[in-house]
């Protein structure tokens, strides 16, 4: 399992997102920013404009800018949960552009469930393809068990879960799933789902979470085709 | 207390108004320049950063842009840019505000004399206050 790889990828590609605020409005923002994949500068504004506002930037090219207060509740998880990115209003899409080819950002286990449970979602919906999933500990995998089962049922789902080899229960029957056995020290450390779109695409996602500090997490979640299917060969 | 320092530093007295050397259009001039709120903008910005290149003037005027209609891409970008660069840059040096320099993409404030500085200022902080009570500032 080789996610960091992946991770110091996506490292190579960081964006220079440029702040401009008046006085200090914007560093708190600059430091939650800085989690993310992105170099983040900070720049005094004129007075005289009306509010603060950020500049994304890939090299020399522009790619998009928005207003800090519609950033601030994009970022905000009582307004946006990720599931939400395709139907967010179309105002939005530019910030979800922004974001959407690889979100680097510090999640809660709150967070990581719901964007679970949409990408559960999207791969029942879809209905085929293969849908990826590694639970960190025996239990997380217990309360999901049925679950999975019945989306490998029901579906033409290939459902592969991943599990710690010194947690796979004894007398274990995988049923439709195909289940993968791997040490501690790797499955033990991400939380993840893979989805790889069932032939469309546009319905790729993942979601890898590595846990920093218990109940911590560094995630990266994108809905690019590419970055899922590297994801998956980084699993093999 | 100083009835002076009262005030808000916004703007200086007429009393205090020294035009020197400085640049100071007729007041058809400056108003033509003022004339919209892109170009209020720019001044805005240059009399913070009285030297700054074309692409960078762009990301703050489309980035102020974002604060009243929402985020922004590429393409109003790229519309920004060639209406400073065709434009109102053009028109502001004509004006002998700035000197703005197509080829190497720089824009450079000129000396302004204190009362033109202060009429932009107050033309940006009218807008504002316009803003502010939900009336058309265009």
């Amino acid at each position: 399992m080789q996610f960091h790889r992946l991770f110091d990828a996506v490292d190579d590609a960081r964006k220079t997102i440029v702040v401009y605020a008046p006085t200090d409005a914007g560093l708190d923002l600059a430091e939650r920013l800085s989690a993310r994949n992105a170099t983040v500068e900070q720049r005094a504004l004129p007075l005289s404009a009306p509010g603060g506002f950020l500049v994304v930037r890939d090299d020399d090219q522009f790619l998009g800018a928005l207003a800090l207060e519609d950033l601030l509740s994009f970022l905000s998880p009582t307004e946006f949960l990720p599931w939400e990115l395709d139907d967010v209003d179309p105002g939005y899409r530019p910030v979800v552009d922004l974001l959407d080819d690889t979100l680097f950002v510090s999640l809660d286990r709150r967070q990581l469930l719901a964007t679970s449970r949409e990408i559960e979602d999207r791969a029942w919906r879809v209905g085929r393809g293969t849908l990826r999933v590694g639970f960190q500990r025996r239990a997380a995998f217990e309360a999901q068990r049925e679950t999975y089962r019945r989306l490998a049922a029901t579906t033409d789902l290939d459902v592969h879960v991943y599990l710690r080899e010194d947690t796979v229960p004894e007398a274990f029957d995988p049923g439709p799933l195909t289940v993968h056995t791997g040490p501690a020290e790797t499955v033990g450390r991400y939380w993840f789902l893979l989805f790889d779109g069932g032939g469309n695409e546009w319905q790729a996602c993942a979601l890898i979470a590595e846990e920093t500090e218990p109940g911590r997490y560094r995630g990266l979640w994108t809905y690019d085709p590419e970055t899922v299917a590297l994801a998956a060969e980084s699993l093999s | 207390m100083d009835r002076d320092t009262d005030r808000p530093d916004l703007f200086t007295t007429a009393d205090s108004w020294e035009l020197a050397d400085d640049v100071a259009p007729p007041p058809t001039a400056l108003f033509k320049a003022l004339a919209g709120p892109r170009r209020c903008h720019v001044l805005s910005v240059l009399l913070d950063r009285p030297e700054i290149a074309v692409d960078d003037l762009t990301d703050i005027i489309v980035g102020w842009q974002t604060t009243i209609d929402g985020p922004a891409g590429p393409d109003e970008w790229a519309q920004i840019k060639i209406e400073l660069v065709h434009a109102h840059l053009p028109l502001l040096d004509d004006i002998g505000l700035v000197e703005f320099d197509d080829q190497a993409g720089e824009v450079r404030l000129e000396p302004l004399a204190d009362p033109v500085q202060d009429v932009i200022r107050f033309a940006e902080e009218y807008e504002r206050v316009l803003d502010r009570s939900g009336r058309p500032s265009e």
